[in-house]
């Protein structure tokens, strides 16, 4: 798949605001993502050692909201619809800010906006930066998360 | 848990687990990262990688603990991560911090975890703030 001709230039994203996506987050889920990353500080799997640690429930890790937005079909239809082809996708950097501890438990609305689209080596590398917010269930800000994307259009037929 | 950067310890670089094909495809199913780079050795050969690369999120995973492990749970008021090379499959990273500044409450860290070979792979900066009771009960 090249770039899909029914998707606007990437250009044309700049701004765009993405729908929302509001999720519980689960207990399993942060056990899975403690497995996954071989965290093994029972914090992150057992609710008495997480509460005996001071937290209302267990902790969401530093790096874990964005697998939570990633948890919504439109953020896993999003880079399609934009016209991305996933094998020429990189992840060039990532940022979290916590303004406050997400548990288990919480009901976090994720809102991803596109916050720039640069152009590099005359299109040959676009750097594509996703801003989402994290708000709780009476619309606190939670915490932000950004994530820069380096994209090689021309790798956009290989692989997958 | 004794957190070294609040304790005047010294920061001891940190050594994550061996990045491994078990540790990738378990990584896609708990982020919800089905980026076939991280599972297919064909998609990644195919866009001119020898083999299959750990999802940068799973290195900025280790960072994190890492970070966790010198300044506590919960500590981790901002993180700033650029991913600088490729992680190969099976990489273990080492994580290592530099203080740029500390006041006895919150410091900021430079922070970077490379290859076996010294390559950076993520290049970080972090702001920690010593967790507190207060900060943990909303």
């Amino acid at each position: 798949m090249t770039v899909s001709s029914a998707a606007p230039p990437l250009a044309d994203w700049l701004g765009h605001v993405f729908p929302p996506h509001t999720a519980r987050i689960e207990h399993g889920r942060l056990r899975l993502f403690a497995a996954a990353t071989g965290e093994t500080d029972p914090v992150y799997t057992d609710e008495e050692a997480a509460r005996a640690a001071g937290f209302r429930d267990l902790p969401a890790p530093p790096t874990f909201l964005i697998s939570a937005e990633y948890d919504s079909p439109a953020a896993q239809a999003r880079l399609s619809q934009m016209g991305i082809a996933l094998p020429s996708v990189l992840h060039g950097g990532q940022t979290f800010r916590h303004h406050v501890p997400v548990c288990a438990g919480d009901v976090v609305t994720c809102t991803t906006r596109v916050a720039s689209v640069e152009e590099k080596k005359g299109g040959a590398l676009v750097l594509l930066t996703f801003l989402t917010d994290f708000a709780g269930a009476e619309g606190q800000p939670l915490a932000e998360a950004r994530m820069t994307l380096a994209i090689r259009p021309a790798l956009a037929g290989a692989g997958a | 848990m004794s957190a070294p950067l609040w304790s005047g310890g010294a920061l001891s670089p940190w050594c994550s687990p061996p990045l491994g094909r078990v540790a990738l495809a378990l990584y896609a199913g708990a982020s919800n990262d089905h980026n076939p780079l991280h599972l297919d050795p064909e998609a990644a050969r195919a866009v001119g990688l020898p083999d299959v690369i750990a999802h940068g999120m799973l290195g900025m995973a280790q960072v994190a603990r890492a970070l966790e492990h010198w300044a506590g749970r919960g500590s981790v008021v901002r993180i700033d991560t650029r991913f600088t090379a490729p992680i190969p499959v099976g990489t273990s990273l080492k994580v290592t911090a530099e203080i740029v500044s500390h006041d006895g409450a919150q410091a900021h860290l430079k922070v970077e975890a490379a290859g076996p070979d010294r390559t950076v792979m993520i290049a970080t900066e972090a702001w920690l703030a010593r967790p507190g009771k207060e900060e943990k009960s909303r």
